[in-house]
This record gives structure tokens, C-alpha cells and sequence, in this order.
């Protein structure tokens, strides 16, 4: 492209008067110089795009490992490198992650066990009122996490009072509110990969005299799977992240990493905290590992991108 | 390989009648095409036949079975579609196994059976990669071999090589039809290309709005269409509009600008009652010095609008009046001195020409 760009302009050259030539030479360096720009300007884009993104795990992690005993701070980088810190994580922030683990693990299984029939009834149904039952999958988005553990509280509250099972700070009260957040991650994926989807793959599975269940075990759910697996990841996220729903569901001896994290900081804070992050981001980068392992990154990101969009 | 027949089947979609009602044979291992301008009804006589719509009413068979109302898995079809349509997530092998496994076929049958299929699309060597991996033609040709792996009793094809680039097509028309031969198998191929019809068919239905307008080899069609619609869609042709046509003793005759037109068609053939338009082939007509004698021949004069060099033959507009032109091919030898403006005389033959409602 430039060499033949650059060739014209050359030609162009040739062909004219030394003072239209003088101005062509001048044009060609000005081009090329607009190149180098170019070039330049992508690369501090893209270099400032990843410290935006990984300073805070970088200062994270660099802290994490400056020692200094009772009157330690946040030091960046670490002025006594030391692992102490690591040995000092309380059992609870263990056994809180623990908990989180186990529920987000649950609330990303559930979301793909309610979300994958909703969207398959939401794209392919002609039930009336579809799109109102769509706004109401979509809106835990929607809600302040906020108004929606407030919410579950008062429910629950009110379940309580009536049946005598009081769900908050417990792991099944904790579980429906996850889940109730972790659903429209997968039908919002879901629903997006069925709408590409190429129906004529399934009309294919029919002809060759495959039933309408086997088409979709062995045509469908393999096809719409990559949005499937983007949408439970999506869950587990959101679900082992959360604060603002959980803080209303725990209760004390019974509380999620984020929650602990978070109570941690406000009462007794060292950097043993940052030595649990610095754990719980390497989890989550094996965790991304064994992903990409397994299905393939760039599947999930294009969820359902393996049939041709008509 | 069995017959398909249509017996008054008729589709409506609400107010709109996608078909009307339509009779159609076709023939134990005939390769039939419906040819038509998007819209004209062949996908849906297609689909009929597999099933993935059913007739509003009327009736379908496939051999002696009535499948009206059967869904596509019961069938016993192969179909083979515009975008190919292979399952992405399989290989080569698992794509065109497919029908056999859910046949109950063991591992080494399907795999015999992929292997023997490979070698007659002519794509040995592939069986473990997936379809992304083949380019458009390879992929087409995956596609007939996984619709014909179980022996369907028909084989559909729903314009599978409109995606391909123009010569590609033209050497799959060739290998689909040898393909198709060598298997006996009775298809019902989908186009909207005439040429590609005319290529491969024994037989081509022609479909207009719903209505199967005619169906016959392409010889047949090309020279004695029955409609204006059939003469216009295959091939290139004259059409003008006459007035007064009748049938004499022996010939017919209809009136254009003043000239009387002397038709004759075979016995069959009626004479339109209602407004008629005359049809004539451009490679049938020639063109003489204005006003030549030309004893029981057509001639009408007019002057040369233009020419056009195409190859093999010259096509020359010629003005006859009203408003209407004739294009008439000529053999680039013989056309010294036709250049536009010329005044000169178009003749043609009275059993070239035809009548046909307009």
C-alpha cells in the first residue's frame, strides 16, 4: 500500500517541472511523516490503555510484598521486600473465600440452567408478551445492586415472619440473590449468540433425520455453547465480586470474600489484605488460563462466531 | 431414489398464496430444476417436499407414501443448502456421517461409508478438519456428500452454488450433474439462473407468482414456450405486440404498424384470442437491404440503432416503429456496412416466429 502510494507520488515526480516536483518531494514527506504519526499515536494508545487497566493490580501486587512489621502502609514499590504479609491472611478471608467460590460456582450453574431455556423461549417462541418478559430477565440489571439486596432483605424479613425460616445470612438466601443477579449475563450472551444463530443448520440436522431433541443436543446447544460458557463466566464474575447485594445477606461468621474484604479495610487495615488480593487475582488469572485452555478466549469474545452472520 | 408428485398443493401464508395449486411430477431419478425470479414460489414447493412447511392444502408424495403432514426427519431426504449449512463444530467426517449415526450406523460402517463419499466428491484427505477450513467449493461439495451419505430418496438442492464466483459454478454444474448421474437419485434442484437450469436438468419447471408456468427439457422451453413469461425468463427473444392475430387455413397472421406477420406454428399451438404478442429469437432473424423482396418470408424495415460486439455474435438494434426494437445476433462476417443509422429490412422466417398471449 505505501510502497505503491509511494510510487505514484514518485511518478507524479518524474513526470513534472522541478517546482511541481519540489512540491510533489514535499507532499511525499509530508505522508510519510503523517505514517509515522500514525504509528506512534497506536502505540502510546495502546500502552496507556494497559497501564490504565493494570496499574492498580501491578501496585496491588508490588505492595503485597513490602514487609516492615505493625507499621506497615501501602509502599509502592515495596522499600523491604518481604512475603510476611502472606502468612498474616486471617483464616476468615480463607474461609470467606471459600464461600464465594462455592457461590458463585452455584449461582453461574443455576444462571445457565434458568437463562438457557429463557432465552431459547425468548428468541424463539411467539409467546405473547415476550418482550416484557425479556425487560424483566434484563432487570437485575437495572436495579442498583443496592435497592435489590434491600429488597431481598425486607423479603426475606417477611418470608421469615411467616413461615419461620429467616433466609438472610444464610447460604441459600445468599444464593437466590446471587443467582438473581447472575441471570441476565446469560441470557443477554445467550439470547445474542441464538439471534446470529443459522437456523438452516438445524433444518440440515432435520433432513438428515435427526429429531427436533437430537438436533438440538447435537446441533444447537454445541453451536450456541461458546455463548453459554461467555454468559456463566460473565455470572461467576459478577456473582464473586459482588458487595452491594451481599453486605445486606451476610451475617457475621457467614460472609463473602468481597464483603470480608471490604469490612477488613474499614476496621483493621494492613497489608495482609493486599497479600489475599494478590491471591485471589493469580487464582483469577489460571482460572482465565484454564479457560482458554478449555474453550478458547476469543470464542468467548465473539460469542458464537463460528457460523457465518447472514 | 422414488418419484415425487404434487397434487393440488397449494401455500398460503394468511392473505398472500405463495403457490397455487400445483400438480407436478417428477420422474424416478430425474433431475428437475424449478427455475423462477425470487418470489415465484420454488423454495416453497421446496420445502414442501422436505417438509419444513407443510400445504395449506393438497397433498405430497414421496414414490407411493402421502408425507403431507410428516416432519422433515421422517422423510428420508437429503437437502443440500445455499450457505452450505455444515455443522460447524464437527469435522469433515462427523458432517456427512451425521444421517448415518442417527441411523444407528456402527463406526466402521460410517467410516467406510465417509470414506467411499470423500472419493466421489473428489476431496480425499479431508475427513478430520472442519468446515472452516475448506474453501466455498470444497464446503459445497462436503454438503452433497453428507445429504447423500444415508441414500435419501430425494435429493434437494435449494441454489447451492449461489455463493460460489461464476467459474467455480460453471465446473460444479458439471460435477453435480455427475455426481447425481452416477447415484440415480431422484433431485429437485432450486435456481434462479437459467443458464445453470438449462445446464443440468433432464427436465426445468419454470414458476412465475406461484403458478408453474411450464415444464419441459430446456430444447423444448427455448423453442416452444407457452407463455411470454417462459419465452422472456429462457433465453433471449423479440417480443412485440401485434394486433388482430387469427389463424387462416394454414398459417396464422397478426397486424404490426401496418405490416401484416405471417405466423406458423405446430398444430398444438392456438392462436391467443385475447392481445397477443409476437415472439421471435434474435439469432433467428437476419438483416437485408431495405425493402428487398424476400417471397414468404417476414420483413419489416427500420433503421439500425446500434450495434454490440459480444463475441461470437454481433447483436444489431434494429428501430421498427412504435417504438420498438429488434435485436438481431449476426455472425461478425456478415456485417459490413450495418452501422447505426443504416436503413435496412429484418426477415425472418413465418415458422420462427410465434404467437403468445400477452
Amino acid at each position: 500500500m505505501s510502497a505503491r502510494e509511494d510510487g505514484l507520488i514518485a511518478a507524479d515526480a518524474v513526470r513534472a517541472t522541478p517546482d511541481t516536483r519540489a512540491v510533489a518531494a514535499g507532499k511525499a514527506m509530508r505522508w510519510r511523516s503523517r505514517q509515522a504519526v500514525n504509528f506512534w499515536l497506536k502505540w502510546v494508545m495502546v500502552v496507556l490503555a494497559y497501564v490504565f487497566l493494570h496499574a492498580p493490580l501491578i501496585v496491588v501486587i508490588g505492595a503485597s510484598f513490602n514487609g516492615g512489621g505493625e507499621y506497615a502502609a501501602i509502599e509502592f514499590p515495596p522499600a523491604s521486600p518481604s512475603i510476611e504479609w502472606y502468612f498474616e491472611i486471617p483464616m476468615q478471608q480463607f474461609e470467606a473465600l471459600g464461600l464465594s467460590f462455592a457461590l458463585a460456582s452455584l449461582a453461574s450453574l443455576s444462571a445457565v440452567i434458568i437463562g438457557v431455556p429463557a432465552a431459547l423461549g425468548l428468541v424463539r417462541s411467539n409467546l405473547p408478551g415476550k418482550t416484557l418478559i425479556g425487560v424483566v430477565f434484563r432487570s437485575p440489571l437495572q436495579i442498583p445492586a443496592v435497592v435489590s439486596g434491600i429488597a431481598f432483605l425486607q423479603m426475606y424479613y417477611l418470608v421469615g415472619d411467616a413461615t419461620g425460616f429467616f433466609a438472610q445470612g444464610s447460604f441459600i438466601g445468599l444464593a437466590i440473590g446471587h443467582i438473581f443477579i447472575a441471570i441476565p449475563y446469560v441470557v443477554g450472551t445467550v439470547v445474542a449468540v441464538l439471534q446470529r444463530f443459522d437456523h438452516r443448520l438445524e433444518e440440515a440436522a432435520l433432513s438428515l433425520g435427526a429429531s427436533p431433541w437430537r438436533t438440538f443436543r447435537r446441533v444447537t446447544l454445541p453451536v450456541i455453547m461458546p455463548g453459554v460458557y461467555a454468559g456463566a463466566l460473565y455470572a461467576f464474575m459478577v456473582s464473586f465480586g459482588d458487595v452491594p447485594l451481599s453486605i445486606f445477606l451476610t451475617a457475621p461468621g457467614y460472609v463473602t470474600y468481597p464483603v470480608e474484604l471490604f469490612s477488613a479495610l474499614e476496621n483493621d487495615f494492613d497489608p495482609s489484605i493486599l497479600a489475599s488480593g494478590t491471591l485471589v487475582i493469580l487464582f483469577c488469572l489460571v482460572v482465565m488460563i484454564v479457560v482458554q485452555r478449555v474453550v478458547g478466549l476469543d470464542a468467548l469474545l465473539k460469542i458464537g462466531g463460528t457460523g457465518k452472520g447472514r | 431414489m422414488s418419484k415425487v408428485t404434487f397434487r393440488k398443493a397449494v401455500k398460503r401464508y394468511g392473505n398472500f398464496t405463495a403457490l397455487q395449486p400445483l400438480d407436478l411430477d417428477i420422474r424416478e431419478g430425474e433431475f428437475l430444476t424449478l427455475l423462477g425470479p425470487s418470489g415465484c414460489g420454488k423454495t416453497t414447493t421446496l420445502r414442501l417436499v422436505a417438509g419444513f412447511i407443510q400445504p395449506t392444502e393438497g397433498s405430497v408424495y414421496i414414490g407411493d407414501e402421502d408425507v403431507t403432514g410428516k416432519p422433515p426427519q421422517k422423510r428420508g431426504i437429503g437437502m443440500v443448502f445455499q450457505d452450505y449449512a455444515l455443522f460447524p463444530h464437527m469435522t469433515i467426517e462427523e458432517n456427512i456421517g451425521f444421517a448415518l449415526k442417527e441411523r444407528g450406523a456402527s463406526a466402521g460402517e460410517i467410516k467406510t461409508r465417509v470414506w467411499d463419499l470423500l472419493q466421489l466428491v473428489e476431496l480425499p484427505g479431508v475427513k478430520d478438519r472442519y468446515p472452516t477450513e475448506l474453501s466455498g467449493g470444497q464446503q459445497q461439495r462436503v454438503a452433497v456428500a453428507r445429504a447423500v451419505a444415508h441414500t435419501p430418496r430425494v435429493l434437494l438442492m435449494d441454489e447451492p452454488l449461489g455463493a460460489l464466483d461464476l467459474k467455480l459454478r460453471e465446473s460444479m454444474q458439471i460435477e453435480l450433474r455427475n455426481i447425481q448421474k452416477s447415484l440415480g437419485i431422484t433431485t429437485i434442484y432450486v435456481t434462479h439462473d437459467q443458464i445453470e437450469a438449462m445446464n443440468m436438468s433432464d427436465r426445468i419447471a419454470v414458476m412465475n407468482e406461484g403458478v408453474l408456468e411450464q415444464i419441459g427439457s430446456a430444447e423444448e422451453l427455448y423453442d416452444t414456450p407457452k407463455t411470454k413469461f417462459v419465452a422472456d425468463f429462457i433465453g433471449q427473444i423479440n417480443l412485440l405486440p401485434v394486433t388482430g392475430a387469427e389463424q387462416r387455413s394454414d398459417h396464422a397472421v397478426a397486424g404490426f404498424n401496418g405490416s401484416e406477420i405471417k405466423v406458423v406454428m405446430p398444430a398444438e399451438r392456438r392462436v391467443p384470442t385475447g392481445s397477443a404478442v409476437l415472439g421471435v429469437r434474435p439469432e433467428q432473424l437476419t438483416i437485408v437491404p431495405k425493402e428487398t423482396a424476400v417471397n414468404g418470408a417476414n420483413r419489416l424495415d427500420g433503421q439500425i440503432m446500434s450495434t454490440r460486439f459480444v463475441g461470437n455474435v454481433i447483436k444489431i438494434e434494429v428501430g421498427i416503429g412504435m417504438a420498438q426494437t429488434f435485436v438481431v445476433d449476426m455472425h461478425p462476417s456478415a456485417v459490413a456496412g450495418l452501422t447505426a443509422g443504416a436503413e435496412v429490412g429484418v426477415v425472418w422466417q413465418p415458422e420462427s416466429g410465434f404467437l403468445l398471449e400477452d
